[in-house]
């Protein structure tokens, strides 16, 4: 539980003394409370053994002053825990936005962007209650019942003897109450088993009303909420003999003591006091059980908080794990690029490239070809220097790119990749954003080259049309065309560019290629195309089978063999003629 | 009052009729445990008034309090929480029922993982609501006004210093709610815009870092969620601050039945016994009002959750009989359809795609042809119009007896984390495995399954993670197969392949589509120019259909796309 805390405590350090704050209002707040009995046992001590209505009526006040008193302080510290809860919610969303701007892109290509919000919006929210309500609520509960027995003795021997006794049988209850850790275990496999058959229910749903199959996953689903109800029902019913046993003990306390001292006690001593006693006895057990029955939820909320704060953790141990690195290096030498042993894989078992070494010379356009899986998405992907490799070195200019400065690996280097995503801002903006105090003219000119004119042609506003603005649809090709207009404004000198093929719809292909060729004038360029037979042209063709290069060449040199990339080049062709025939009508 | 909760608390039939027992129960409880009280008052009567009885009396008394506490209790605790179990295996069970009996449409307008969560999460809110909240409330409520008349009836002064704080109390509580879901909302919209603005930073991460936006980005995203901070303690605060006046004031009780009680005392009107009974009365009332408090805020958070399962129940069914369809035909006729309310995307439609025909659908992007499958295959529904199959409107037709007849291949497949075998079978329940291996082999698939480890018995992992995209769109070609469905529904399925994959698919759809009716769209033109019927759409209309040769004649859309095709297959780089 602690650890809890201080983990909590330490995304917040600029308002630990709110925390303090929090404690000591707590603390005072418990005391005052319990003296408001003291002052609740000499009313009744004025009224019921000494007859004196007017000292009775003084200790009214004090009585119900204390009680007041102690109810602000609570509040204050209350108050003052949910400052502190703000800030620490607040707080473990900043650390979550650090980690965004400085994670790898293989964060990002794992996690789906949707979840990670989530995660990090849920999970910040729910310490909310650890902290704000649970501090002050701790406290109380810890500190009170130990309060409450002092003032029982100071009562009297009898009065604080009764709830000592009654605190430790509570107590045993409880531990009973709590159940056994492998009971505990199984129900938390129970709940999440639930959750995961919930989702793969729904995420099914299209396909098996297709199909009209809903008994295998409505099958599993149901199973799934079985067995968590049965779960939670031998849980609830291992917890009722104690419960009840508990909460008798309390309520019914003048029952189990009223036979005993009829046994016990010599009645023909002062009834007074015994009766002022057994009233005590009465009204301190409500305000013990009260507490106790904090303590009983308080193991609940901190499993909660625990869970909330190991889930941010390791989200954001995986962002900073792979946090990308920069060196101070500023200046490139030339463009080559080079990749040294390089080994990646988003998982380490299984890597996608294993100790892959070749080079790129500048200003030469290169084109990778390869099946999918082949590895060559990934290399267009590692050279953008956004990802950490598991080993080897990629240079360019013959430094590794880690050595540079992030400023100046950036400017360096443009990538067009498969899914270019658009702000919600107009289509000038979304281009003008690649470089910094660009002119009117620059972004223009760009959008032209880039074929961006034709596209604006169709809206109202033209390149004031704002993305995401009802009507407004780009297709991918689309996007992709003011991905490129953005890449040749930037002007940087290699360029990436990785063709949308899904995206790819016969009215823009054309000029996704001419806005593409406008972009690689002068550049080290790196290109995946989908079109075989677009890329006879470049430099060099880079063949690849399961991560590896297995062939390298222009196309005249490849084409005049029997290479697989000829290979490539036929099955291409047969692909690309296919027809849809439906026999019958033949 | 079963019909109000069922109602209210979006509850199933049994756990309407649990939640009035455990509120009866939960009342019963507060009135059995003021028993041990009334000993306790009539235990002082011998020792402050010295009215004798005998100890024996005191003995079956105390054996009678224990015992019916005991009763109560255990009663409270089964129908609180034994019953709440059962109720919200049921709820899960009933939502789940009837989700799947949603329109595919409903699924394809919300995100479905949202969802999953949303309902567990709900449910479970619901259920520490049944099994902590609603009843205590409920049965709190019947017995206050209980007490409340019989401390009057025994003394009406000191019956109202009791009750009237109580009274003052609950109604700032309820002001306090008001005020608060007012400022509440304030600050839900200020988180979700915070939440919308995040998600547009993890999205576009690539954009941002590779034109170092990421500090101004970060900047912005700081300033939000200070301001979002700043937000959350005004809205609570107000709440916050009447709550803890209102709790100040239960104290009130304490102070006026103290000062009013011992007044009265000194003036004899009362005997000590009644002073000390209004005083556990009050002390126990306030215990009982401050823990119902926390109650109620549960009770107030349930109204959302309640809200979003009774929208569940109420989304308009696609209903329609059970039908038996003898002939394929699929005629649009003046079929409209928006997303949402936005723009038409369809606008008068109209076209027949002939059975044991090809017919493909051709535009531009965004021109609606994707929303065309899309309508015919029931995931959305026309929004002016009418489909017909077996000159049958479709919306009449239930999605049984219309899936039963259609196979629908799309660009995503989705897989289920189960043996490669199961995952074929879904096309026919009932298929034996040589008919999943006959359907397997049909779409190419049996080369990459002989190579799994575990062949047909090879668990897929979650949505087939370990399969490529081309492995896992055969795979649904093989379910299209082994179904065998009149009607066939394929959409843009060779798109995202490389070439190895798309000689295979190709192969296969060929014999798939044999006698059957067929609805394609092909961004590769090429790969249709044979079909039976080219059916060209632009601007959410048909502006002409026909077979290639005449298109290309007649069509500006059609001939501008297959120019723009050939310069695409020209190009180089």
């Amino acid at each position: 539980m602690v650890n809890v805390y201080k983990k909590l405590i330490s995304y917040a350090k600029e308002k630990r003394h709110f925390l303090f704050m929090t404690i000591i209002f707590s603390i005072l707040a418990a005391i005052v409370q319990v003296s408001a009995f003291y002052y609740l046992f000499q009313l009744l001590e004025n009224v019921i053994v000494q007859v004196n209505m007017n000292g009775a009526k003084k200790y009214a006040f004090m009585f119900a002053g204390f009680l007041a008193t102690g109810g602000i302080l609570y509040f204050l510290s209350l108050t003052v825990s949910h400052l502190f809860a703000f800030r620490v919610e607040t707080n473990l969303r900043k650390y979550g936005i650090d980690g965004l701007a400085n994670a790898s892109f293989k964060f990002f290509d794992v996690n789906s962007s949707g979840r990670v919000r989530k995660l990090i919006d849920d999970n910040a929210a729910q310490t909310h209650m650890a902290v704000a309500h649970l501090i002050p609520d701790n406290i109380g509960a810890m500190i009170t019942p130990i309060l409450l027995l002092i003032l029982g003795f100071f009562v009297s021997v009898r009065v604080g003897a009764v709830l000592l006794v009654m605190t430790m049988v509570s107590l045993v209850l409880l531990k009973l109450m709590m159940g056994e850790a492998q009971f505990m275990k199984r129900y938390h496999a129970s709940l999440e088993r639930l959750s995961s058959e919930t989702v793969e229910y729904i995420r099914g749903m299209q396909v098996v009303k297709i199909f009209g199959v809903d008994v295998r996953s409505l099958k599993a689903l149901n199973s799934a909420i079985k067995d968590y109800a049965q779960n939670a029902l031998s849980y609830s019913l291992s917890c009722k003999t104690p419960y009840v046993l508990f909460q008798e003990l309390f309520f019914a306390i003048s029952a189990i003591l009223i036979p005993l001292i009829l046994l016990i006690v010599d009645l023909s001593g002062n009834l007074k006091l015994l009766s002022l006693e057994l009233i005590m006895v009465f009204f301190l057990s409500g305000v013990l059980y009260t507490y106790i029955m904090k303590v009983m939820y308080l193991s609940m909320y901190i499993f909660q908080a625990q869970d909330a704060v190991s889930k941010l953790e390791n989200l954001y141990d995986e962002m900073h794990e792979d946090a990308l690195q920069f060196g101070d290096e500023t200046e490139f030498l030339n463009h080559n690029i080079e990749f040294e042993n390089v080994s990646f894989g988003y998982k380490k078992d299984h890597l996608i490239l294993d100790h892959l070494s070749f080079k790129l010379k500048e200003n030469k356009s290169y084109a990778l070809v390869g099946a999918s899986g082949s590895g060559k998405s990934t290399i267009a992907k590692l050279i953008s220097g956004f990802y950490n490799v598991n080993g080897g070195e990629i240079k360019i200019g013959g430094k590794n790119i880690t050595s540079y400065t992030k400023d100046a690996l950036i400017s360096q280097i443009s990538f067009v990749f498969q899914d270019p995503k658009l702000f919600k801002t107009t289509i000038y903006e979304n281009v003008a954003l690649a470089k910094k105090g660009a002119t009117r003219e620059e972004v223009v000119e760009a959008m032209r080259l880039a074929g961006v004119d034709a596209i604006i042609s169709k809206f109202k506003d033209k390149e004031n049309t704002v993305i995401g603005s009802k009507g407004v649809y780009l297709s991918g090709g689309e996007k992709q065309r003011v991905a490129i207009a953005r890449a040749i404004l930037k002007n940087a000198k290699i360029v990436i560019f990785d063709e949308a093929s899904a995206a790819i719809d016969p009215d823009n292909e054309h000029e996704l290629q001419k806005a593409f060729s406008n972009l690689m004038k002068d550049k080290t360029v790196i290109m995946i195309a989908h079109r075989l037979t677009s890329i006879r042209n470049v430099d060099e063709i880079l063949v690849m089978e399961g991560g590896k290069i297995i062939e390298r060449g222009s196309d005249k040199e490849l084409m005049s063999r029997d290479s697989v990339y000829k290979h490539f080049q036929k099955i291409y062709k047969t692909a690309n003629d296919w027809r849809v025939a439906n026999e019958s009508a033949v | 009052m079963k019909a109000l909760f069922k109602k209210h608390f979006a509850l199933t039939e049994q756990g309407a009729t649990d939640l009035v027992k455990s509120s009866l129960a939960t009342f019963a409880a507060y009135v059995v445990n003021m028993f041990p009280a009334m000993l306790l008052m009539m235990f002082f009567d011998k020792t402050l008034l010295l009215n004798e009885r005998s100890n024996g009396f005191y003995y079956v008394a105390s054996a009678v309090v224990l015992v019916l506490v005991y009763i109560a209790l255990s009663v409270e605790y089964d129908s609180l929480f034994n019953a709440t179990y059962k109720e919200s295996e049921n709820l899960r069970i009933d939502i789940a029922r009837n989700l799947s009996d949603l329109p595919l449409s409903y699924f394809s307008k919300h995100d479905l993982t949202d969802l999953a969560q949303t309902i567990m999460a709900d449910v479970a809110t619901l259920e520490h609501a049944l099994s902590h909240s609603i009843a205590k409330i409920i049965g709190f409520g019947g017995f206050f006004i209980l007490i409340s008349s019989m401390l009057l009836i025994s003394n009406v002064k000191l019956g109202l210093c009791v009750i009237s704080p109580i009274v003052v109390y609950y109604t700032l509580i309820l002001l306090s709610k008001r005020i608060q879901t007012k400022s509440f909302h304030k600050y839900y919209k200020k988180r979700r815009e915070n939440s919308d603005g995040f998600q547009e930073a993890i999205e576009l991460q690539a954009e941002i870092q590779s034109f170092a936006m990421s500090e101004d980005i970060k900047k912005k995203l700081y300033r939000e969620v200070e301001e979002g901070e700043k937000i959350h303690i005004a809205s609570e605060f107000v709440g916050v601050t009447i709550l803890g006046l209102a709790g100040l004031i239960l104290y009130i009780t304490h102070i006026l039945v103290i000062i009013v009680g011992v007044s009265l005392l000194a003036e004899g009107e009362m005997n000590i016994l009644y002073f000390l009974g209004f005083l556990l009365a009050g002390i126990k009332i306030k215990e009982g009002a401050e823990a119902n408090a926390m109650n109620m805020a549960e009770l107030f958070m349930v109204d959302s959750v309640v809200k979003r399962i009774g929208e569940i129940r109420n989304v308009k069914r696609q209903e329609g009989e059970d039908k038996e369809l003898s002939d394929f035909d699929i005629e649009l006729k003046d079929v409209s359809f928006s997303y949402d309310d936005s723009a038409d995307v369809l606008d008068g439609v109209t076209f027949t795609a002939k059975q044991n025909e090809v017919t493909a659908l051709v535009g531009k992007s965004g021109c609606g042809k994707t929303s065309i499958l899309r309508l015919v295959s029931r995931l959305y529904d026309v929004t002016g119009g009418e489909i017909l199959i077996s000159n049958e409107n479709i919306n009449n037709i239930s999605t049984k007896s219309l899936f039963d007849k259609v196979s629908i291949v799309f660009q995503d497949v989705t897989l289920f984390d189960t043996s490669v075998m199961e995952n074929i079978r879904i096309g026919k329940p009932d298929a034996t495995d040589e008919e999943v291996k006959k359907a397997a082999k049909l779409a190419n698939c049996d080369d990459f399954i002989e190579k799994l480890e575990n062949g047909y018995d090879t668990l897929i992992g979650e949505n087939g993670a370990n399969l490529s995209g081309g492995e896992r769109q055969r795979l649904s070609i093989a379910r299209a197969f082994l179904k065998d469905a009149p009607i066939i529904i394929l959409d843009e399925i060779a798109a995202a392949l490389d070439v190895d994959n798309e000689n295979k698919i190709q192969d296969s759809l060929n014999k798939l589509t044999k006698d059957k009716t067929v609805l394609i769209i092909s961004h590769r033109l090429k790969s249709i120019q044979n079909v039976d019927k080219i059916v060209v759409i632009d601007g959410g209309k048909v502006e002409s259909e026909g077979k290639h040769e005449e298109l290309l004649k007649t069509s500006r859309v059609y001939k501008d796309l297959i120019d723009k095709t050939a310069l695409a297959e020209e190009f180089v780089y």
